[in-house]
């Protein structure tokens, strides 16, 4: 039995179980928070935010996350390039970290969810436990996306000696933080009930 | 632990209370029983906030511990790196400084936002709240600031970048001598305290006894 059956809802600001009797707005009684059995236009925002990061997404892979400077030469670096010289330097645990944190997380999300959407929105009931586990693991894996910009931000305030030795950030650094956080809010938009919603015979 | 048979007479010997609750991630309607330290959604396996009881003393002691933590951690450098004789050290608020200071303001914010702000934020607030209700301060202000802490807990990523420490770490060991130093250390303390006190912060308990308090008044 779904709490919606009964016209209840959960706050999901202090968890307080109310009333919701169908159509109308109602705030919770115990926070005054706006009740919503599900996610307010969870699907529509789910996709602008996926949608607005696929397009960010190619700049943060096209242009040079940081560039290494050093007295004979310059080298400008991709994420890519920057995993695949990782591996190149037998780093390859590491090589394999930062490639699953800043290419196979942020592709698995942007496909994970638009999957998700696609499915909702077809409206035909889908394995409900299997596609929970996929959102679970898309929320759970999206902030591990931010180890790169982390990395830069350290990278580039230690090695700073001038004309040495520098490590520069790049525009593809902010691409990719928008990426990121984009991607964030679309997992944070997206409502796991409606995956629930489609196991229920339609009247 | 051992099924007791139900015998009314006895004392403190009953079936332990269930609540009604709702599942947020499928909308299943719950029976939570009162003992249960980690319930789960029996249809999609989410793991539900448990209705044991709760004390705010516990989130209190731990948050303090981690802020008087938080002071080393954030004023002493994490990390020095050397090259030629020339020392360079990283703090969470200058790095972050450095990059919003080249023109990164959009990184440098962000990156500001979740290792130092965010953190910052939530300990204060579970201080705040844990110490507004001891002291029987106005029940708006727990309201408010349990209403924030839902906001800002998602934005806290220091486990992410204890990680990034590691991997740059291993990027910078070949090019120059590079330590871990004071700062880091009281960090990483820092991190297991904080993640223990937001474990410990049930905030849909601390609602109940804040609803409680209120309708006794």
């Amino acid at each position: 039995m779904r709490a919606i059956d009964r016209g209840l809802c959960r706050c999901h600001v202090c968890g307080k179980l109310a009333r919701h009797p169908g159509d109308g707005s109602y705030l919770c009684p115990r926070c005054h928070t706006p009740l919503h059995p599900r996610i307010p236009y969870s699907v529509s925002r789910a996709w602008a935010f996926t949608l607005t990061a696929l397009i960010v997404f190619v700049p943060a892979n096209v242009f040079p996350i940081m560039t290494v400077r050093k007295i004979d030469n310059t080298i400008p670096s991709t994420i890519l390039a920057g995993v695949i010289d990782l591996a190149r330097n037998d780093m390859l645990p590491i090589a394999i970290v930062v490639f699953i944190a800043s290419i196979a997380v942020p592709v698995f999300k942007l496909v994970g969810i638009m999957f998700l959407l696609f499915t909702v929105q077809r409206g035909r009931p889908i394995n409900a436990a299997q596609a929970t586990n996929m959102y679970r693991f898309i929320d759970l894996i999206g902030r591990w996306s931010m180890l790169d910009l982390f990395v830069i931000s350290i990278l580039v305030t230690l090695v700073s000696f001038g004309q040495f030795a520098s490590i520069e950030a790049n525009i593809g650094a902010s691409a990719f933080a928008g990426v990121v956080v984009l991607t964030l809010l679309a997992a944070e938009s997206f409502d796991p009930r409606l995956i629930w919603d489609l196991q229920e015979p339609t009247p | 632990m051992q099924a007791t048979e139900l015998t009314p007479a006895s004392h403190g010997v009953c079936p332990p209370a269930t609540h009604l609750s709702a599942c947020l991630e499928c909308d299943q309607l719950l029976d939570i029983p009162d003992d249960q330290p980690r319930p789960r959604c029996p249809r999609c396996g989410a793991a539900q906030a448990p209705f044991q009881p709760f004390d705010p003393t516990r989130p209190l002691a731990l948050a303090l511990a981690a802020l008087i933590l938080a002071i080393p951690a954030n004023l002493y450098p994490q990390m020095a790196f050397s090259l030629l004789g020339r020392p360079n050290a990283y703090t969470l608020a200058g790095g972050a400084w450095h990059l919003i200071d080249v023109g990164f303001w959009w990184v440098g914010a962000l990156v500001l936002v979740c290792t130092l702000v965010a953190p910052l934020v939530l300990l204060s607030l579970i201080i705040g709240t844990c110490l507004a209700w001891k002291l029987h301060l106005p029940s708006s202000w727990i309201a408010s600031g349990l209403k924030l802490y839902h906001q800002v807990a998602s934005w806290v990523m220091l486990d992410v970048y204890l990680l990034a420490v590691i991997v740059s770490v291993v990027k910078l060991k070949d090019m120059g001598s590079f330590e871990l130093t004071t700062g880091f250390f009281c960090f990483v303390l820092m991190l297991v305290l904080l993640s223990v006190a937001m474990v410990s912060f049930n905030t849909e308990r601390f609602w109940d006894l804040w609803e409680a308090r209120r309708a006794g008044h």
